[in-house]
């Protein structure tokens, strides 16, 4: 299974994390500035925060450039590089590390559940705007139309028993209680409010957040943010209906208390946008902790209420000019694409597939003309380096450590006309190590691992006080040679490289026995010293001829 | 969108407000809307869109009935008074007395203070209602 979704879902879920934190740390700065940001721009950025978290990381898997994403970012695994037999049998699983050493689980696996969760949310979310909307529509057909105009339908309704807004697609619905017809001040404040909640697209939004709350609901940013945008919906819909309309501060005011009154005695679907919603009404503010002062209303934190007449009759504030307004906006906005594309590289299958394996063959054998073969075994082995994060790490403390040896290795392979490909055996052999002999006279010592009977053979000393294997010049010297007569012996580098590994009796043998030359067919026939030792090197050789293409490791 | 309401009147109560035009049109009789924003004034300064709309909405409800007469309309109670009060105690007794009528006849005889011809009327309506 892709781990596409599962990454656009996690990222998803930390980009609304931080939308909700940006959002906030906006809204604290505002409330600071001598000119605070309109509720209006600050119910913009809301919005557009929350539509950038959601898209980010849907956009991002577009973007090809590969350096934009961090190859050490990432935090899946799959079997160690250590655990050869576990890894020799497939290509490996997709896996996330939970500790560096420890536990880990399947990816796949969690990519279904996240999937199941989300579409689950969904599907209960979209079920309860259904009925929401269903249970409005019967509100409205028992309403009495009084205008319409274009798309717009204004109603009257004895059910209702405060003014609320509602949308469908192709039509605007705003509904006002019969009590407030005889109350004319109060229903053009009503009627003016409610549109206004149209025109800032409010009435369809309630549906966005409604199934996104139901996509995320482990999330609880996305709750919180619901609430604060809530919130601001109220605030930029008072401050706009103020500053267009003559309308005073005080008779808004006993509008929202006269409406609050009756708010008390009906909830409404969540798909309405009502004048006062009791569900927020009366709740205490928990912004005001981080962002706006508590002021005058005794110890409890002011409700939304409250804190909607506060703000009313607080003397008018000269705002932010609307391009600083704008250019807030977009820097919290650039930080979370900036932070969606990042995390694009946080959970993601490195694993190369035979076809890109090939591709990578391909520009390998446009450098070199070493003979490049790729297989399913190499292509196993590719994974092995590049498709985990322990692989990884191994091949680029590998190359760190080759650094030191570089020059000089490649200055002795053209001496004797030797390919640079080369240098990839001992990466394979010591990954660069200068290793002592150990305890077993069968294991090799040195940056060539070189045994005992050949490292004499080339007329080095072995002695536990002085070994000449551990002289990374000499060794050096002595590998060449015989990678030389290897190649001299057998015509072909991937038998030579075979008969490094094994010694040329072992190939000569084995060339015998399984009745073919082909070396990878030999492997497979398993006449190889170490397991997958060619595939191996084939696989450090052409992930080395691709590091300047694609970050890899 | 608006669809006519298959609601039986009793189903659906009057509000404070559409309970306040039904009284004027109960007191007064046929009546144009305009009538009814003179009957309301000087304590209700209400415009005649409002009261129309209010008056519109009774008719929904089945509370009012309207007859073309002229350029305009008369509009009539299609239910009495009587028959409001009905429902309405119906209703209470049933939402607030238990289903129980006797629950809401003490209560009322030990909530107010009734005269003896009250009292004597109530008797005789009780006389009437057991033959």
């Amino acid at each position: 299974m892709s781990l596409a979704p599962l990454q656009i879902y996690l990222s998803q879920n930390v980009l609304l994390v931080l939308a909700y934190g940006l959002l906030r740390c906006l809204r604290f700065a505002s409330a600071r500035l001598p000119r605070p940001l309109a509720y209006r721009h600050q119910l913009h950025c809301a919005n557009w925060l929350i539509a950038v978290a959601v898209l980010a990381p849907l956009l991002a898997p577009l973007l090809s450039d590969p350096h934009l994403l961090p190859a050490t970012a990432q935090v899946w695994s799959a079997p160690s590089l250590h655990a050869l037999s576990g890894a020799a049998a497939s290509v490996p699983g997709a896996m996330l590390s939970l500790t560096t050493t420890g536990t880990q689980l399947r990816l796949d696996l969690i990519t279904q559940c996240a999937l199941t969760i989300c579409a689950g949310g969904l599907a209960i979310a979209l079920t309860l705007l259904l009925i929401g909307a269903r249970a409005t529509r019967t509100l409205l057909s028992q309403a009495h139309l009084i205008r319409r105009s274009g798309a717009l339908r204004i109603l009257a309704s004895s059910e209702a028993s405060v003014p609320f807004s509602f949308w469908r697609p192709g039509r605007f619905f705003i509904v006002v209680p019969v009590s407030l017809l005889t109350r004319p001040e109060d229903l053009r404040i009503a009627l003016r409010h409610e549109a206004q909640h149209h025109r800032q697209g409010d009435t369809w939004m309630v549906y966005f957040m409604g199934l996104l709350r139901g996509a995320y609901f482990l999330n609880p940013a996305v709750h919180v943010l619901n609430i604060c945008v809530q919130e601001l919906r109220e605030f930029a819909c008072d401050e706009a209906v103020i500053a267009r309309h003559p309308v005073t501060a005080r008779s808004y005011c006993d509008c929202l208390l006269w409406v609050a009154e009756n708010a008390l005695v009906q909830t409404l679907p969540a798909v309405c946008m009502p004048m006062v919603d009791q569900r927020l009404a009366h709740r205490p503010r928990s912004s005001t902790a981080a962002g706006e002062r508590p002021e005058q209303l005794g110890s409890k934190p002011p409700t939304m209420l409250a804190r909607r007449v506060e703000i009313l009759l607080r003397s008018p504030q000269r705002r932010l000019h609307a391009l600083v307004a704008a250019a807030l906006q977009a820097v919290a906005m650039v930080t979370l694409l900036v932070t969606g594309i990042a995390l694009a590289a946080t959970v993601q299958d490195r694993r190369v597939s035979p076809s890109e394996a090939a591709e990578m063959a391909a520009a390998a054998r446009l450098n070199t003309s070493f003979p490049i073969v790729v297989n399913p075994q190499v292509v196993a082995e590719i994974n092995r380096l590049v498709g985990t994060p322990d692989g990884r790490a191994d091949l680029r403390a590998s190359v760190s450590r080759m650094r030191t040896h570089e020059t000089m290795i490649r200055e002795k392979l053209e001496e004797l006309s030797l390919p640079a490909e080369l240098l990839a055996v001992p990466l394979v052999e010591s990954g660069y190590r200068n290793r002592p002999q150990d305890g077993s006279a069968g294991h090799g010592a040195g940056l060539w691992m070189f045994v005992g009977p050949t490292a004499r053979a080339f007329g080095m000393e072995v002695y536990p006080a002085h070994d000449e294997r551990l002289n990374p010049a000499l060794e050096t010297d002595a590998a060449t040679k015989l990678l030389a007569q290897l190649m001299a012996e057998f015509g072909d580098w991937n038998l030579a490289l075979l008969a490094y590994n094994g010694g040329s009796d072992f190939v000569n043998r084995s060339i015998r026995a399984a009745g073919t030359r082909d070396a990878f067919e030999l492997a497979r026939l398993g006449y190889e010293n170490d397991p997958h030792y060619l595939a191996r090197v084939m696989a450090t050789i052409i992930v080395m001829e691709n590091a300047a293409r694609k970050a890899y490791y | 969108m608006v669809r006519k309401s298959r609601a039986h009147p009793a189903e659906r109560p009057l509000t404070e407000t559409e309970l306040e035009m039904m009284n004027v049109i109960w007191r007064i009789g046929p009546c144009s809307v305009h009538q009814v924003v003179q009957a309301l004034r000087p304590q209700r300064e209400l415009a005649y869109t409002s009261v129309s709309t209010i008056i519109r909405i009774l008719e929904q409800k089945k509370y009012v009935a309207s007859i073309k007469e002229g350029r305009g309309h008369l509009y009539q109670a299609a239910v009495s008074k009587q028959a409001y009060q009905a429902t309405s105690l119906a209703r209470l007794v049933s939402n607030v007395f238990d289903g129980a009528p006797t629950l809401l006849v003490q209560r009322l005889l030990d909530s107010k203070q009734l005269s003896a011809e009250e009292l004597e009327s109530i008797r005789a309506s009780m006389r009437r209602t057991e033959r």
